[in-house]
């Protein structure tokens, strides 16, 4: 290997490790947040619930005999912020700390639902899809960039039985036939 | 101490303005949304701005939200296309202006028979297909600008 190449090799390798260290904390969060996100149908990445039913006594309340009776049966923060009769057979009640009261006069029953955000992947997620725009498009498009260095770089790190001419060449062509088996089926 | 206690102050500041999304809103002129569903003609195509209380939010991808009307029993969708605005579950019982367009798409019977087998089968709970009588309208109001106060 002649000096210039050997020097390219190393300049190669110290940006793939710094451009890697650079790279953990952002591809936690994509990580960890695709993850939960992937399987959005069977739960909900963003916030857990607390669901709490109660039946009861089948009679005709206003929506104030609703509010005393339902503050005997649940935990509820003494101010509300508003109501709406969805139809009238449904009130619905809303207080702070994401709870909100619901009130099925046909079935006499208490709904009540308590919404909690998760901590950390209610952020991460939101980091993931982008909600936030402005600076973050810059953070995460330099992030992108820094994977596809790592990604193209990796290719020339290793030499010999380890590296792209051999068992390289075979992972290489692994990771590149299952996308495309994909690729292909999307119209 | 004195600079948390001013850090907590800004915090709490911050948490009570209105959350904002897209572009500015003008509250100045409002379109009660009674009025809005009760002329759709009229309103195709136009830019209107109006008013509810929030009365429900998308909790997978906080996509759309519901207003409610100034007439009883009625509310509209607030729709936006996934990640353009994220509605936060909090805005539940607050009251929200939403600047845009409303937008109307009609399902015929056998669409709507099919949706409610899917969410059957989704949910476990059985579909009610007697319900289902013909094709309906269903109002979404696309917005460009919402705020929540």
């Amino acid at each position: 290997m002649s000096k210039k190449k050997k020097n390219l090799f190393l300049l190669n390798r110290s940006l793939h490790r710094d451009i890697g260290y650079l790279s953990i904390g952002f591809t936690i969060i994509f990580a960890l947040s695709g993850l939960a996100l992937n399987h959005r149908d069977d739960w909900n990445p963003n916030y857990s619930m607390q669901r709490k039913v109660v039946k009861l006594s089948p009679e005709e309340r206003s929506s104030e005999e609703v509010l005393s009776e339902a503050k005997n049966h649940f935990s509820l923060p003494e101010k509300m912020k508003g109501k709406f009769w969805v139809d009238p057979n449904q009130l619905k009640v809303f207080y702070p700390q994401d709870t909100t009261l619901i009130y099925l006069k046909d079935k006499s029953e208490l709904h009540f639902e308590k919404i909690t955000p998760r901590f950390l992947l209610r952020r991460f997620n939101g980091l993931h899809v982008n909600e936030l725009k402005s600076y973050w498009i810059a953070a995460s498009d330099i992030y992108s960039l820094c994977l596809l260095y790592l990604a193209l770089s990796a290719l020339f790190m290793v030499k010999g039985k380890y590296g792209i001419k051999e068992r390289g060449g075979i992972l290489t062509l692994i990771g590149l036939i299952i996308p495309a088996f994909f690729f292909f089926q999307i119209i | 101490m004195k600079k948390i206690a001013l850090l907590i102050s800004l915090l709490v500041c911050t948490t009570s303005f209105a959350q904002s999304f897209g572009k500015k809103v003008s509250k100045s002129e409002l379109t009660p949304i009674s009025e809005l569903l009760a002329d759709v003609k009229k309103f195709e195509k136009k830019e209107v701005t109006i008013k509810g209380m929030v009365t429900n939010v998308c909790s997978m991808r906080g996509c759309w939200m519901e207003f409610a009307s100034d007439k009883e029993y009625q509310s509209l969708r607030i729709k936006v296309r996934d990640g353009d605005m994220v509605f936060p579950i909090s805005a539940k019982g607050k009251i929200a202006y939403a600047t845009g367009t409303l937008n109307h798409t009609t399902f015929s019977k056998d669409q709507l028979i099919s949706f409610a087998q899917k969410r059957a089968e989704k949910t476990g709970k059985p579909a009610d297909l007697s319900k289902i009588t013909g094709p309906e309208t269903y109002y979404q109001f696309i917005p460009v600008g919402v705020t929540i106060e």
